[in-house]
């Protein structure tokens, strides 16, 4: 019995021991940031964003993932005194950027699959100083046996089908509204992903593909933009973009809108002239936009005829004194 | 209450009425009623054009056959400074390229630069370039006090001097908010061959003595679909021509929509306080893009005259043709 009770008494205070070491060890572990998934499992990666920089760390917080791993790395607003810091955090590289993190909006999460290798800056994108000291973090590429020379590895995208529609006239002045679907090879749609979109343009003796607009997907898959022509060309080459957020695969369509007409200019000119004070009075160039007021209306139109009748008659009343004056010395007395 | 009797000699009076009546000299000078409303009627016009005269002056000394570009819409044209990407050419050490292209592109006379650089302190104590053309103000003071409608805004919102109409009177000079004009005191050196040059407001070459010059946005280039000198000299395409009527920008790489470039990187205009509304816009920045460092002090080196850089008249044609 005694050896029984022994042998009880050893394995319960082993236990304890085996307790009493692996308690911190494991305490240790849930401080630290999880570690990413290993191979090409999903490694879901949090980070605080706090007053003293990603998780606490001011000398810049390190991750390190392998090449090729799907990565989703959620950023959570975490800061005690500073309630109304904001903050956009960017992964230089991959090009990738969160929505808006504050204390209403206190999660966003970057997901993605690590194809490049080498290390890569995640930051605030919010220009301050602060921000740009503290709000740091490199993220560690681990290169695979697999990569390519520059570094890239073929990592498995979901390709998707991007459609743009329509093709149209315009009459310049006039909007259309696009219509963009984008859907995976199954037909399924990609929600929330953004679009965004280009006019083939020339300028100054340069020609490229000026950005001019993005819109997102709705749960269906589909984007909407209204799009008033601009730009003088009669033909005129939209391409509707999606850069794959890191887990799809780059696709893009371009449709033509021909214009008809010319369309009006983006810039209207603030006229140059003065106000009469409360009156809606104005002198100068082209009067302002706003409908003027009947006595406004008045004043522009008849305004300079007024001006030139007052302008000779005071006139006419000095040459008639002045006449007059002369005539003095002509007047014959009355005998 | 005393009498007091005034007695008039009615006899010297009509002497010299007859003297008069005699006298064909003096007789010239008796005017009708008819001719005193002539004249008071030619005055009171004379008095109401005069106001009109400097817009009416401004408006024919922009009329020119090669007013404007050749596109179906008028253009606005506007200049964009990318203060992130310039550094005063300091961290390549040549002298500001801007300016040594403007000199080249003009035969700007010594002593004037059309475009300036200057370094800045910044509120962090560090030091930033500003690059400092003429800033085509829409709401332009020198045009308002030209006295001979010499210096006027074409349809395109580039601010243009007519050097045959300048009489050097200097009132635009003290005007411009942002000192930007410089005055001809002497007969400035012109290239040869360029006394035969076809003068216009657009290209002002040759320099005349006793007029007043000034940076006028390469209006003869702009309009052809070309870049400014400056812009195009520009080795860190730190310079976007725009037109505001089409929305869209260029520095020569990237063709960018003009709204969005300002609206995103917080672009500001020199003394907007003063209602001028300059038609150049700056974006913050201390050239950080191409590694100036904060702490880097270095003036900017001294830009060359066309002299210095052997400039011609026949390069420039030979340059243009290629």
């Amino acid at each position: 019995m005694n050896r029984l009770f022994r042998s009880i008494a050893r394995l319960g205070a082993l236990i304890a021991v085996l307790l009493i070491i692996a308690g911190p060890l494991h305490m240790a572990r849930a401080d630290s940031p999880p570690a990413p998934g290993t191979g090409h499992a999903p490694g879901h990666i949090k980070v605080e964003v706090t007053d003293l920089g990603f998780n606490g760390k001011t000398d810049g917080l390190v991750i390190e993932v392998e090449q090729g791993q799907m990565v989703e790395l959620t950023f959570t607003w975490a800061h005690q005194s500073y309630p109304r810091e904001e903050h956009i955090m960017v992964l230089q590289g991959y090009g990738l950027e969160t929505d808006r993190l504050n204390s209403s909006n206190r999660e966003a999460t970057l997901k993605f699959i690590a194809d490049k290798a080498g290390t890569f800056n995640f930051k605030c994108d919010v220009e301050c100083d602060v921000h740009d000291y503290l709000q740091q973090g490199y993220l560690k590429v681990k290169r695979s046996g697999s990569a390519a020379a520059d570094g890239s590895a073929k990592a498995t995208f979901t390709p998707t089908t991007l459609a743009l529609s329509p093709s149209a006239w315009v009459t310049g002045g006039e909007a259309v509204t696009l219509t963009a679907v984008l859907r995976d090879p199954g037909g399924v749609s990609v929600p929330k992903a953004e679009l965004s979109f280009y006019l083939e343009a020339e300028f100054g003796g340069s020609k490229g593909k000026m950005w001019f607009a993005k819109a997102r997907t709705d749960a269906n898959g589909v984007a909407f933009l209204e799009y008033r022509p601009i730009l003088e060309a009669p033909k005129q080459t939209i391409t509707a973009r999606f850069d794959g957020m890191g887990i799809y695969a780059e696709s893009e369509q371009a449709i033509e809108v021909q214009v008809i007409g010319v369309p009006p200019s983006a810039y209207d000119m603030e006229p140059t002239g003065l106000t009469g004070p409360s009156l809606g009075v104005w002198l100068g160039g082209t009067p302002p936009q706003p409908a003027l007021s009947a006595w406004s209306w008045a004043i522009s139109n008849w305004g300079p005829l007024a001006l030139a009748t007052m302008v000779l008659a005071m006139w006419g009343v000095f040459g008639f004194i002045l006449y007059q004056a002369f005539r003095i010395s002509r007047v014959r007395p009355r005998r | 209450m005393g009498v007091v009797v005034i007695q008039v000699d009615y006899s010297a009076k009509d002497k010299i009425e007859e003297d008069m009546d005699q006298g064909d000299n003096l007789r010239k000078w008796q005017l009708s009623r008819r001719q005193v409303l002539k004249a008071v009627g030619a005055a009171g016009v004379a008095a109401l054009a005069a106001p009109l005269m400097p817009a009416f002056l401004a408006r024919s000394a922009g009329s020119g056959p090669e007013e404007g570009s050749k596109a179906t819409r008028l253009r606005q044209w506007v200049l964009v400074f990318d203060l992130r990407k310039c550094e005063g050419c300091i961290t390549k050490g040549t002298p500001p390229k801007c300016i040594e292209g403007c000199n080249a592109e003009h035969f700007v006379p010594e002593g004037q630069e059309w475009i300036r650089v200057f370094q800045v302190e910044g509120p962090a104590g560090h030091s930033y370039f500003l690059p400092r053309p003429c800033m085509q103000c829409e709401n332009p003071p020198c045009v308002k006090v030209c006295p001979v409608g010499a210096t006027y805004r074409n349809d395109e919102g580039i601010v243009l001097i007519n050097h045959e109409r300048c009489i050097g009177c200097r009132m635009c000079m003290a005007a411009c908010p942002y000192g930007v004009r410089s005055f001809n005191w002497d007969q400035p050196e012109n290239p040869p061959g360029a006394l035969f040059a076809n003068y216009s407001p657009q290209y002002p070459v040759p320099h005349r003595r006793g007029t007043v010059e000034k940076c006028m946005l390469c209006a003869h280039r702009v309009q052809d679909g070309k870049l400014p000198a400056c812009a195009e000299a520009c080795p860190m395409y730190a310079i976007y021509l725009g037109d505001l009527t089409e929305d869209i920008a260029t520095n020569g790489k990237d063709v960018v929509k003009l709204s969005q470039l300002l609206a995103d990187s917080s672009a500001f205009r020199l003394k907007e306080e003063l209602g001028t509304r300059p038609r150049v816009w700056y974006i913050p920045g201390h050239g950080q893009e191409y590694g100036h460092e904060v702490g880097d002090e270095r003036p900017p080196i001294k830009a060359r005259t066309w002299q210095e850089q052997g400039v011609t008249l026949e390069k420039k044609r030979e340059g243009a043709s290629k």
